[in-house]
């Protein structure tokens, strides 16, 4: 129900008006003064208001204009009533953020019929509102498995490691890919690949906490960020992870197939930020490791293995493996 | 009550801005009422403290409020207060208030009678 919000100091055109909004189904409040009127708009989402112009204390510009400045997502629809008719009233009005104006007294059908104008532009608001609110859906998530997709999930990457960064917390992040996944896609079909996928997102949200993210990050790619974890923790998340998809078998129209994942991990250290390319690259090394290593393992990126890449030693860094 | 009293109160014309609802004209004479004394002792006291901001404000409501219950003669005499205030006339404000008492005073005594009796609107 659409909310509307009376505002005048007299009591007889508050009646008045309430009652030709209430015969029209609006859920109507009244306030007597411009401070009143704010104090319900904290309180209500309101949609519609009236106001009168000359109020104590605030005008009903002065209160046109402060609504105006006040950041919502919602529009307001604010209509003026005034005994003023002149042209350059009827201007400053407009000008302070009114979309329409009543001249007093007013005619009830003249009102009722504004009040029905401002009625179907708020609706049109709220339909559009819901319209870009379900295409922002669309554009951050990945079509097969609705995770986010690889643009949101950098975005979000960049977001908590800023945070990390203020707060001075460590951040965990796993870059998660599935073994063999073209044999999956050959042997039984891009369908059935595709149904691995979901099932693997599935698992993987099931196993995180509500306010980490996993994103697609390529074809079979999946990135995971994991604020406030450290090297122990994101190598427990990545150990249950690992388990939850290569535990038990997925079950498919055909067959039930085994699927395996490697991951590779890396923590920031807060008393030394670094990048989101550079996180990761780090992953990245990480996982490469935990795939020469011969994969369904947690990899989680050190210094060392950096010092190693740079004179070609050939030590493990793997953290689990029970294939 | 149109034909006789016109300019003190169109009734007609308040009802049908109610919507043909006599029983609530009647509710909106009754917040009239209570508001126009608590806004006429205002005025009192703003017309003896010369308080021409304060006069000017309450005699802007009350006009509003007159013309919406199509009380012309009230109405008329709240401008004319607001205008007065605007002028800084405290003698001139003066003399308007007790006029707007009286008429006042006699739009009450119509609405009694016409309750009392019949239904306002039969003359």
């Amino acid at each position: 129900m659409i909310k509307l919000l009376i505002v005048d100091d007299d009591a007889v055109f508050r009646t008045l008006v309430e009652r030709h909004a209430c015969s029209l189904d609006f859920a109507v409040y009244s306030a007597e003064n411009g401070r009143a009127a704010l104090d319900i708009l904290q309180e209500k989402k309101i949609n519609i208001l009236v106001l009168d112009w000359m109020m104590p204390g605030m005008t009903g510009i002065e209160l046109c204009a402060r609504i105006r400045k006040q950041k919502t997502n919602e529009y307001r629809y604010i209509i003026l009533l005034t005994s003023r008719n002149q042209t350059r009233d009827i201007v400053e009005g407009l000008t302070a953020g009114a979309d329409d104006y009543i001249t007093k007294p007013f005619n009830q059908k003249e009102l009722q019929a504004r009040l029905n104008i401002g009625k179907r532009i708020i609706t049109l608001q709220q339909q559009l509102m819901s319209a870009k609110q379900k295409l922002h859906q669309i554009a951050i998530h990945d079509n097969l498995t609705r995770l986010f997709n690889r643009g949101e999930i950098l975005r979000n990457l960049e977001e908590k490691l800023n945070q990390a960064k203020r707060e001075r917390q460590p951040l965990g992040v796993i870059l998660l890919d599935v073994d063999h996944f073209k044999q999956v896609n050959d042997r039984y079909g891009h369908q059935t690949g595709d149904s691995v996928l979901v099932e693997i997102a599935r698992r993987m949200q099931k196993t995180l906490r509500p306010y980490d993210k996993v994103g697609r990050y390529g074809g079979e790619e999946f990135l995971i960020v994991l604020p406030n974890c450290d090297r122990v923790t994101t190598c427990e998340v990545g150990e249950r992870i690992r388990k939850n998809i290569g535990g038990s078998r997925f079950k498919t129209r055909e067959d039930s197939i085994r699927v395996t994942i490697s991951l590779g991990g890396v923590v920031t250290d807060p008393a030394r930020p670094i990048s989101a390319q550079e996180l990761l690259h780090r992953s990245d090394m990480a996982l490469y490791r935990s795939k020469n290593d011969g994969r369904n393992r947690v990899t989680v990126y050190s210094q060392a293995m950096q010092n190693r890449k740079k004179t070609g030693g050939t030590h493990e860094y793997h953290l689990s493996a029970d294939v | 009550m149109n034909t006789i009293y016109p300019r003190m109160f169109d009734y007609p014309v308040a009802l049908e801005r109610t919507g043909g609802d006599e029983e609530f004209l009647f509710r909106l004479v009754d917040i009239y009422r209570s508001d126009f004394k608590k806004r006429f002792a205002l005025l009192t006291s703003a017309v003896e403290n010369k308080d021409f901001e304060c006069i000017h404000h309450q005699a802007h409501t009350l006009k509003g409020s007159s013309a919406n219950l199509c009380l012309g003669t009230l109405q008329e005499l709240s401008l004319r207060l607001e205008e007065a205030a605007e002028r800084r006339d405290p003698v001139a404000a003066r003399a308007l208030l007790k006029k707007m008492a009286l008429h006042f005073r006699r739009f009450l005594d119509y609405c009694h009678r016409e309750r009392e009796t019949s239904s306002p609107g039969v003359a």
